[in-house]
């Protein structure tokens, strides 16, 4: 059954589990017990072992941190209001836009920003789906960073990221978000680190008004 | 509001470079594959270090707790003693050390199905399922993938996950995420490729 591989690993794929990948740790008398088994080359590993010269033979091996996958439960999520989004794009691709609002956009009072930057967010609505379309192109940011759009609510406790911003384009609304609980639209600067929260740097910002 | 909504689309953001050098570790034979299948200091120890733990995991999981310190010593013994056999260019080493960890799993459970006068083949008390031979291969190489997922970029996980797990076409997934079809498809060749190098290993000879 399933000779061919690739057939192979798109049925384990779907089966996979969060417990597929939890690893816990052999306890430390296995080792020993392999060491005593196999004899001289691996009591020498094990001296090695002890002034961290292990990896120093062979090149060192970066143990993949062990902070587990997750796109089962999260991701997986967050691609179905993509794939849910996009089916609802091809059924009424040829709906006019409406418009919702256009939100003027400012390094205005931001400690991070730029002064003098104005541009305009024009959010518009297709089929039922809600985009925002925005040109950031006269904001500046350096090579290890990245410009992020962001909806935020009035408290600035909770936000949705809508996605990298490079130069302007177009961001699709998750069919969840409410608008006016996420009235602030605002651009941050975010540092090319992987960490996916707000880094606090925002250099636009504009309010939908109700 | 969903927790996911407050996390970036991941495949926006990932710096494509930095991390596919990483990932490259998952496709070529890697430095500790290489090194195993010479032989010399140090590697036993470094493989133990790195697949040791994906061994017990294993071997608690069909055998329980009390069977999976024995099983996983006699598993990196005999990939030791055997490493002549292991061509990296074939597959992962863990790939490999899974082979020999799956066939030492079936071994303890004919054995524990004799003493209950059961064919493993049948229906097994201790494991609840039907086949339990293939139960312990996919549960290895379902261990192996997620694996190997998590080595993926953030965004050839996720193509991979609208590809295969979601059956999206190329297109439907350029068209859903906004990133480029070339792309698209180049990540779900590179990804499969990386996947495939750590499933599909033939076990090595005499270890039935």
């Amino acid at each position: 059954m399933m000779n061919d591989p690739d057939d192979r690993v798109r049925h384990l794929l779907r089966d996979v589990t969060p417990d597929d990948a939890r690893r816990t740790a052999p306890p430390p008398a296995v080792w020993d017990a392999i060491a005593a088994e196999v004899g001289h080359d691996a009591r020498a590993d094990t001296a090695d072992a002890t002034d961290e010269t292990v990896a120093g033979v062979v090149a060192p091996i970066p143990l993949r941190a062990r902070h587990r996958w997750s796109w089962t439960l999260g991701a997986a999520a967050v691609l179905l209001v993509a794939i849910g989004a996009a089916v609802i794009i091809d059924a009424r691709r040829a709906d006019a836009p409406d418009l919702i609002a256009a939100v003027d956009v400012t390094s205005e009072g931001l400690p991070d920003a730029p002064a003098g930057i104005a541009t305009r967010a024009i959010i518009e609505e297709t089929g039922g789906v809600r985009r925002v379309a925005l040109d950031v192109s006269g904001v500046d940011v350096g090579a290890d960073e990245f410009l992020e759009l962001w909806l935020i609510n009035d408290d600035i406790t909770d936000m949705v990221s809508l996605g990298v911003v490079r130069n302007g384009g177009t961001f699709e609304i998750p069919a969840e978000v409410e608008l006016a609980d996420f009235p602030i639209i605002d651009v941050s600067v975010e540092p090319d680190d992987g960490v996916p929260t707000h880094s606090g740097r925002s250099v636009l910002r504009g309010r939908l008004e109700a | 509001m969903s927790a996911a909504l407050l996390t970036r689309p991941d495949w926006h953001n990932v710096p494509e470079e930095p991390l596919r050098r990483v990932s490259d570790q998952m496709t070529e034979p890697t430095t500790l594959d290489d090194a195993f299948a010479r032989g010399g200091d140090s590697v036993l120890r470094a493989a133990y270090d790195e697949h040791g733990s994906f061994v017990y995991s294993l071997c608690r999981r069909t055998v329980g707790e009390d069977l999976a310190a024995d099983i996983t010593q006699e598993v990196f013994v005999a990939a030791w003693r055997q490493r002549a056999s292991y061509d990296p260019a074939r597959g992962s080493l863990g790939a490999w050390l899974t082979g020999i960890t799956r066939h030492k799993i079936v071994d303890v459970l004919r054995r524990e199905a004799r003493h209950r006068n059961e064919r493993l083949d049948s229906s097994n008390v201790l494991l609840d399922v039907s086949d339990p031979v293939e139960w312990v291969r996919q549960l290895g190489d379902r261990m192996l993938l997620a694996d190997a997922m998590e080595a993926l970029t953030e965004r050839a996980r996720a193509v991979i996950e609208l590809a295969f797990v979601e059956d999206l076409t190329h297109e439907q997934i350029a068209a859903s995420t906004g990133i480029p079809l070339g792309t698209v498809k180049s990540d779900v060749r590179r990804g499969l490729d990386r996947l495939r190098r750590h499933i599909d290993f033939d076990p090595p000879t005499g270890e039935t």
